[in-house]
């Protein structure tokens, strides 16, 4: 077997290949081998194609068939070679382009499985358009260390924040495709930190469950492992150690015997979640990459207003960007509370809480707070505080780490159920049902009633925690397989939340 | 096999022994055959009692072949029930014999062409006896029979099945056993019996492959070779899967071929008949299709004129017409190959008599045309007049021929069904008011299943005016058509409105059939939406609803009902009634909805993807699908807005008009803004300015940051 290297170079300069030894030896082809010579029947002898009679067929039903809007980019990066088979022949391989039939049988079965009709482009980046509302996510698949100018980084970082997703695929689960590609992201957006996505995240529900893997022998698990970069509530950079592409062409990778990848069962599956996914949450991040919008006034410091401060963490603090600012029109509104539309961003272990009197903690994942931060909620608690908790889609992870940090700001106290005679169920308006999105029955079962736990202290509730996601519905987006309040029941038990929190 | 195997020769010997029976002219001993050596000086007219006849060329003149066949477009009927003679061109008498006639088709007459002459005379009506053929062992002959849709799993069923069946579909001679698709008409259960024979020069051993929808069973010389029982369709055969062999001493060898082929109801794997072979003439496996070299060589002749004898002898019934035409297929506009009664087929028709003089042609769809030699295109087929007069040159004759128009069902070139271009031209020229009113369906049934909504458009004011003529069993077509017409934005809803109105008006009757309560019931329907749709006339279109008989609609068409009974409340205000309709009809969220609704927000996304590059036709698809599975849909804000935006990109600014209004008390919250800025154009654009102002002043106060206001101030700078 012999390598070639490079033949053209593509969006680097022309020139030997920038290249490394070691991973030249990841560079060859991952899609389908030369085809074997076609098997003989056994029963009697076979005969080559013949042709057979015309039959009269059925008139298309329709006149044309529109061609599918694309959904997915594959990213053009990398060089270019030609690998020669052991039997002599010669094909041309590129970085980005190992797996060339990965994306088409992907979309075949999204077609055959979800009734949807998608397609992709190959995507120039500096051709491309940036709008997330054309194309929902960008795929960079490849092998060998992935490169990218500045420009490009800050082009998809543009990208990204205006609602797109990036996925990368080390389709061979080599690791110079995986760390730089986690390295290029981590420069692109240095304020965001890389996630293992939990399992119960709804990437791995959108189509199907994916709880258990199959790997190639090299990897020893039978979970799942995705990492992100979350921004807003969903996912904007998505990376895989392991290779998935090759599931997708439903083929494994016999030219590597050091290649770490699904299995194509198991890679088609998370495909055909990723698809699901980057479809119901393109509308979500275009929405949550507006601007906030608030009046100048309520710019000015706040003095007798009820002030929604949030708390910064660690983690994916802001899960909602516009949300809150939806329900405080809301309150405004439907009250005589003098409210404050603007968010104020808080970190409790650097900032003053002492002109607070609510806070707002989300998030997404695990998180940790400070020493400092813990001394600072407990203080603002013990002064009549109140802090409301939101479970950001309702993700498992997220709820370990509300309870294991509560117990520090309030060491031996308890999150337990409000009861729903509690004032903070009728403060406004009265709910004593509970409208959930879907996902809470697949979760849950059938639940009717609002699921809030809380802290008392000095006989109010200062604790307010919801382990369902209620920020969501306080606008009308769709966030697919979140466990959420529906609008109905969110936006009215958010506001007797605050009312609550402004008058207690 | 004995009797249960009799071959499709010894049958068809059978035939034609009975008319030997019944025909007057045969009762007597027959003459002796005169088998002549060539005459120095043929006889002008060797059958002195045969009025007419026909001279045929062969198309294999360079060589003798055991037998020929021939169409033969008889102007005279009787004459298919007469004996008919064929002799060479040098006067040497051939045997001959029908294969099969039918109303209005071409006569098949098969004659002996082993003496390898290239033209020859077919003598017609005469009252001289049968001379038969004398070799009819060669090429393939195919028998065509109704099945009974059972499935076949083994030989003797197959053959009890074939010997029960009492209805010939037809018959003709091929050169290969290569059939897809029903010959003879529409596909159904069918019974195909192929009988071939071939020559083998020495001992062979031979391979027989099937490729075949459905069971199979291949003899050669009566034995069993080859079967592939049951139901199925043809791909899994080939790669010759499904083969057997027989060692064959020299000789003349006869093969069987018998097919049972079940009409699906759904899919369609249509009718597929196929063998390969290797051994004999084959040195490779080959399907024996056409032109193959296996089976024993035919020739086929063509019809080049027709003549009558000055003075016969004798005395036959009837007189001789003095014009003969020839009449085959050239292409067709079709629905689906299976669908006998509605197309438009394109013949070539030529007079075959070589007359001096004017001819022309009149056709029973009301058209004309001149020459000897015309293509016509039927606006519909059945058993149709052709009227052919002949004036001037000092000569006068005519000949109304009764022809039947039929689809060409497999027609090898034409697999993909289509309308022609030129075909929907010829009839767009045509003055749709000089049409007959069958023939005016057929127009309207085919350009409605091509979507052609110009074409109805035009045939709808002869269709209106001839709407008493239709026939009830056409009803259902025009019923289709306008609907389609109804449901699609073509910007002609006072034409659409007629057309329904008159459907409805038709369809009244004192004591209605099934089929009439239907077509009136969906035609109210349709109407209701077309008027929902475009006016505010809400109690028209309850009234509509309210007449509706719900149990005659069937399909689609009561979930139609019910999501109109759902956009009635809605078009009235009443935002809870719609609510509860739409909800009902889309079922409550559960568990897996959760996942359903990525395709709802994919179909809407795609939608939106379809309005960017203004393909108007597939966002509306996208939207009616959605709304059509999940009706609650349409009060959400992404799903009205798109709408919204679709109906601006198609230029419908009315109804958009109507459906932006309908959305205030519906869009409140998210999108809300987006709507208030549209409405306020449209109302501007109408002429209702308290509406605009009023919208106008909302997208100011309510939501004075966001884009649509900025946009508004742009647009209206004066504000409300």
């Amino acid at each position: 077997m012999r390598l070639f290297l490079p033949a053209v170079l593509i969006l680097l300069a022309v020139g030997p290949s920038s290249y490394g030894a070691g991973e030249n030896d990841w560079f060859v082809p991952l899609g389908r081998p030369p085809d074997a010579p076609p098997k003989r029947m056994s029963g009697g002898e076979a005969f080559p194609p013949l042709p057979l009679p015309a039959t009269p067929l059925r008139r298309s039903e329709r006149k044309r068939q529109p061609t599918p809007p694309s959904l997915f980019g594959k990213v053009v990066w990398g060089e270019q070679g030609s690998f020669t088979y052991d039997g002599g022949k010669t094909m041309q391989i590129a970085d980005w382009n190992l797996c060339p039939a990965d994306l088409q049988h992907l979309f075949n079965k999204v077609q055959n499985n979800l009734g949807l009709q998608y397609g992709f482009d190959d995507v120039s980046l500096p051709s491309f358009s940036g709008d997330p509302d054309k194309m929902a996510l960008l795929f960079f698949s490849g092998t060998r260390t992935l490169k990218l100018d500045p420009q490009s980084l800050a082009r998809l970082r543009a990208y990204v924040l205006r609602g797109g997703m990036l996925c990368f695929d080390s389709v061979a689960g080599s690791p110079y495709f995986y760390n730089s590609a986690r390295a290029l992201m981590q420069q692109a957006f240095p304020e965001l930190a890389w996630r293992v996505v939990p399992p119960d995240h709804p990437l791995y529900h959108m189509v199907s469950d994916v709880n258990n893997v199959r790997y190639s022998p090299n990897v020893a698990s039978d979970k799942p492992q995705l990492e992100a970069l979350y921004v807003g509530s969903r996912i904007g950079v998505l990376l895989s150690k392991y290779g998935l592409g090759c599931g997708w062409d439903d083929h494994d990778v016999p030219l590597l015997k050091d290649a770490a990848y699904y299995e194509p069962a198991s890679a088609n599956s998370i495909g055909l979640n990723l698809v699901a996914y980057a479809i119901g949450y393109n509308r979500v991040g275009i929405e949550e990459s507006r601007p906030e919008l608030f009046a100048a006034i309520d710019e000015k410091t706040p003095t007798d207003e009820f002030v929604f401060a949030q708390i910064e963490h660690e983690g994916a603090f802001n899960v909602h960007p516009n949300n809150a600012t939806g329900l405080l029109a809301k309150l405004r509104a439907a009250t005589s509370l003098r409210v404050n539309l603007k968010r104020v961003v808080v970190d409790p272990g650097k900032d003053d809480l002492s002109s607070f009197s609510f806070l707002y903690l989300t998030g997404l994942d695990d998180f940790h707070l400070s020493d400092n931060a813990v001394a600072a909620l407990r203080g603002f608690l013990q002064r009549n505080g109140t802090l409301l908790i939101n479970n950001g889609l309702g993700l498992s992870t997220f709820d370990l780490a509300v309870r294991r940090e509560l117990a520090r700001v309030l060491p031996g106290a308890k999150l337990e159920p409000i009861p729903l005679s509690h004032s903070i169920f009728s403060d406004v308006v009265s709910v004593q049902k509970a409208d959930y999105t879907p996902a809470v029955a697949m979760r849950y079962g059938q639940l009717a009633t609002p699921k809030l736990e809380g802290i008392t202290l000095g006989g109010d509730v200062r604790v307010i925690y919801s382990p369902i996601d209620l920020e969501a519905g306080w606008e009308s987006e769709e966030y697919p397989l979140a466990l959420a309040y529906r609008p109905d029941t969110a936006v009215p038990l958010g506001m007797n939340i605050l009312m609550y929190a402004a008058t207690h | 096999m004995g009797k249960a195997c009799m071959s499709i020769l010894s049958r068809w010997i059978l035939a034609f022994g009975i008319i030997l029976a019944i025909h007057p002219s045969v009762c007597a001993q027959p003459a002796p055959l005169p088998v002549a050596p060539l005459p120095a000086a043929p006889p002008a007219w060797p059958v002195t009692t045969a009025p007419a006849r026909f001279t045929i060329e062969s198309d294999h003149p360079s060589f003798a072949v055991p037998m020929g066949w021939v169409h033969l477009c008889l102007p005279e009927p009787r004459w298919a029930a007469m004996p008919i003679r064929v002799f060479t061109d040098h006067g040497i008498a051939v045997g001959s014999d029908l294969l099969w006639t039918a109303p209005g088709e071409p006569a098949t007459l098969l004659f002996d062409a082993s003496s390898g002459a290239k033209r020859y005379q077919v003598y017609l009506g005469s009252n001289w006896p049968v001379m038969h053929l004398s070799d009819p062992k060669a090429g393939v002959w195919l028998e065509s029979r109704d099945g009974d849709g059972k499935v076949i799993n083994s030989l003797p069923d197959m053959l009890q099945a074939w010997n029960a069946s009492g209805k010939i579909n037809g018959r003709a001679l091929l050169d290969g056993i290569w059939e897809g698709g029903n010959r003879f008409g529409p596909e159904g259960n069918l019974l195909e019996h192929f009988q071939g024979w071939f020559q083998l020069p020495v001992a062979e051993h031979l391979q027989l492959a099937v490729v075949s929808s459905d069971a199979t069973f291949v003899l050669v010389d009566g034995k069993e070779i080859v079967e592939w029982p049951g139901l199925h369709p043809f791909g899994p055969g080939v790669a010759g899967q499904h083969q057997g062999a027989v060692d064959l001493p020299a000789g003349l060898h006869s093969l069987d071929y018998y097919n049972a082929y079940v009409a699906p109801n759904g899919p369609w794997p249509p009718l597929l008949c196929s063998l390969a072979a290797k051994g004999g003439s084959l040195q490779s496996w080959n399907m024996l299709g056409p032109h193959n070299p296996f089976f024993r060589p035919i020739a086929h002749a063509r019809v080049v004129s027709y003549e009558l004898q000055a003075s016969p002898a004798g005395s036959m019934p009837g007189a001789a017409p003095a014009l003969a035409i020839d009449w085959v297929d050239q292409e067709q506009s079709l629905i689906y190959t299976n669908m006998p009664d509605i197309g438009l087929i394109s013949m070539q028709l030529t007079c075959l008599a070589p007359v001096q003089g004017a001819l022309t042609w009149t056709f029973d769809d009301g058209s004309t045309a001149q020459g000897p030699s015309v293509k016509h295109l039927f606006p519909r087929p059945g058993m149709r007049t052709v009227h052919l007069s002949l004036q001037g040159g000092g000569n006068a004759a005519a000949l109304s021929q009764t022809i039947s128009v039929h689809p060409d069902w497999p027609h090898p070139d034409n697999e993909t069904q289509q309308l022609y271009p030129e075909h929907e031209a010829d009839i767009m020229a045509r003055d749709p008011a000089t049409l007959p009113a069958p023939d005016l369906v057929g127009c309207v049934a085919l350009f409605g299943a091509y979507q052609k909504p110009d074409d109805l458009l035009k045939l709808l004011p002869a269709v209106c005016a001839k709407m008493k003529e239709i026939k009830d069993g056409d009803l259902p077509w025009v019923k289709d058509a306008a609907l389609f017409l109804a449901r699609n934005e073509w910007g002609h809803v006072a034409d659409e409105t007629q057309l329904l109105r008159a459907l409805i008006d038709r369809s009244t009757a004192a004591n209605p059939s099934p089929q009439l309560v239907a077509v009136g019931s969906e035609c109210r329907l349709g109407l209701a939406q077309l008027l929902l749709k475009n006016s505010d006339d809400t109690d028209q279109v309850r009234s509509l609803v309210d007449a509706i008989n719900s149990p005659s609609l069937a399909g689609d068409e009561p979930r139609l009902l019910a999501i109109l009974r759902g956009d009635l409340a809605m078009a009235t205000g009443d935002v809870a009634g719609a609510k509860k309709q739409y909800e009902a009809l889309t079922g409550p969220p559960s568990g897996p909805d959760a996942r359903s609704s990525i395709r709802t927000t994919a179909k809407i996304g795609q939608a939106r993807a379809f309005l960017d590059r203004q393909d108007f036709e597939a966002a509306a698809d996208s939207l009616n699908e959605i709304a059509w599975q999940s009706p609650i849909e349409k009060m959400s804000p992404d799903w009205a807005l798109t709408r919204l935006r679709l109906y601006q990109g198609q230029n419908l600014p009315d109804v958009a008009y109507l459906w932006a209004r309908r959305l205030l008390p519906v869009v409140t919250e998210s999108g809300r803004s987006e709507l208030l800025f549209r409405l306020t154009g449209l109302a501007f654009a109408r002429g209702d300015n308290d509406l605009a102002k009023k919208t106008l002043s909302e997208l100011l106060k309510k939501y004075p940051y966001s884009e649509e206001a900025a946009q508004a101030k742009e647009k209206w700078p004066g504000g409300a």
